[in-house]
């Protein structure tokens, strides 16, 4: 019965690696879509129950699976030129790379949005309205049905509400500063919100990031006798730092973004090693030759300008965002709405 | 306290303390009473009583059994009113009041076994087989609540009859090899 309920995908949607989110509109809910791969998790907020809606600005600095897809064919069109000799089309490539990288953290920083939906027994964030321009259009659509479904608003309602709370008693807790939305005045000290924004783990993952983008860099200028043992030590002490990422994680003592992160250089690690074994198979058949020398765990070091070079960009991007979450101050939660 | 113009003109508001900007929508939703706890009625003599708590007054009448309710055990959706236990089984028209809350999205799993296992090759001799099976015992299980595409089932069922494919003439080719090398 609940296949037969039309639903319209409203504007945004957030995809990550494993978990995604969505809104979509039905004839008189709205859709709160969790998935996580494999399971998909609804709630449903009907057009006479909501409250309010709330958007605070807030950066949010959220690598979708679109920017991974662009990323790595980034990559490859790298690959394929720096393999084409063609100089002048590398330049543009990462000419091309740092505008992403600058229009992206940009519209991370400023151009970003927290928004939150307030019934009277629940004020659940909406994670896939994370831009401002999609807050917008949301709106736009969302508004007006709800208007339709309840009555018009009198004006002076201020005053009708004055003293009144919205949404569920926890929700109203501020998170890290009294944010009352108009001007109201300071609330009490809230308790923060569970697991902590680093750990020793967290530094020896961006320590260690931080030296193979040193490694990689000096690699590039000159040759290091002992740079192949060095970097696996670096990608050991990753790992090693990944795993108990994901179990501070799992453990709830950390809150989430650096597992991700973990998990991203993983991959890479991964696509490394597979890169590494295509072309070193591609030289043997040029030269003529069957039997490939097995290199063991040497197959996850970078062999060669483009790949060190590529290596270095991408343990360059991931310490950046790292230490972007790691270092920085709470950021601003969305608004307690609260009238007086 | 009288809000800010800035708020009255359009609906934006900034924080006094970190100065970010924040749009509130509020509704008439606003307005209306938070429900009350525990706010049945007492029963007096002579009048219907809820069905679980003999003492309450009935407020309503289960869409589906016609069990008496008092004012906490009414759960009422979609404009019908039902008693817990016809919501709980889901029986008859009480399903409409049992929303799905979670989906296991079967297609997807048939679809990214055998193409994960790819990234570690020799996994694809179990994954393949996995997600046939999978595909074909939750062939009939609905799909995404919101999706209404079904190719993920057929497409990584493909990709894994295709799979086990290339494994059934490895083995067979490697075997014939030996033959042959024997002889």
């Amino acid at each position: 019965m609940a296949d037969s309920i039309p639903y319209r995908k409203l504007p945004g949607s957030r995809r990550g690696m494993f978990f995604g989110s969505s809104v979509w509109m039905g004839p008189d809910h709205l859709l709160l879509v969790k998935s996580q791969r494999f399971q998909e998790e609804y709630k449903r907020f009907y057009f006479r129950d909501v409250q309010a809606i709330a958007v605070a600005d807030a950066p949010r600095f959220h690598i979708s699976s679109r920017a991974v897809a662009i990323a790595a064919l980034w990559l490859v069109a790298l690959l394929f030129t720096m393999g084409a000799r063609g100089v002048s089309a590398t330049w543009w490539l990462w000419l091309i790379a740092a505008a992403l990288v600058a229009a992206w953290a940009f519209i991370s920083a400023k151009g970003s949005c927290v928004c939150r939906l307030y019934t009277a027994v629940s004020a659940d964030p909406l994670p896939s309205v994370y831009r401002r321009w999609t807050a917008k259009k949301f709106l736009a659509l969302v508004e007006p049905r709800i208007r339709e479904a309840q009555a018009a608003l009198e004006g002076g309602w201020e005053e009708a509400v004055a003293g009144r709370q919205v949404g569920p008693e926890v929700a109203r807790l501020p998170v890290r500063a009294p944010l009352s939305l108009f001007g109201a005045a300071p609330l009490a000290e809230a308790p923060r919100p569970e697991g902590r924004r680093r750990s020793v783990a967290c530094f020896v993952f961006l320590a260690a990031l931080l030296g193979e983008v040193a490694l990689d860099a000096a690699t590039l200028a000159a040759a290091i006798p002992a740079a192949v043992w060095i970097m696996m030590g670096l990608l050991a002490a990753q790992t090693a730092a990944a795993v108990f990422l994901f179990f501070q994680r799992y453990r709830g003592t950390l809150r989430p973004g650096m597992e991700k992160l973990a998990l991203a250089k993983l991959v890479w690690m991964l696509a490394l090693l597979y890169i590494n074994m295509i072309s070193a198979g591609v030289q043997n058949a040029a030269r003529g030759q069957t039997a490939m020398v097995d290199q063991g765990a040497a197959w996850l070091v970078p062999t060669g300008s483009v790949l060190a070079t590529a290596d270095a960009v991408v343990a360059f991007a991931l310490c950046a965002v790292g230490a972007v979450m790691t270092l920085r101050l709470d950021e601003a939660e969305p608004p307690s709405l609260r009238v007086t | 306290m009288p809000l800010p113009q800035s708020r009255e003109a359009s609906g934006e508001a900034w924080c006094t303390l970190c100065g970010a900007r924040n749009r509130a929508l509020a509704f008439p939703a606003i307005l209306t009473a938070p429900p009350a706890a525990g706010g049945a009625a007492p029963a007096l003599g002579g009048e219907a009583a809820c069905f679980d708590h003999p003492n309450k007054h009935a407020e309503a009448a289960c869409r589906q059994c016609g069990r008496y309710m008092c004012r906490l055990c009414s759960v009422e959706f979609g404009n019908e009113i039902w008693c817990p236990s016809c919501v709980a089984g889901r029986s008859g028209a009480a399903q409409a009041a049992h929303p799905e809350t979670s989906r296991t999205l079967y297609d997807s799993i048939v679809l990214t076994l055998p193409l994960g296992s790819l990234l570690v090759w020799p996994v694809t001799a179990l994954a393949a087989p996995g997600a046939l099976t999978i595909g074909a015992a939750r062939w009939k299980r609905p799909t995404s609540l919101v999706r209404r595409w079904r190719w993920r089932m057929p497409v990584g069922m493909a990709v894994a009859l295709v799979e086990i494919g290339l494994w059934t003439w490895g083995i067979l080719y490697l075997a014939a090899r030996s033959g042959m090398a024997g002889k």
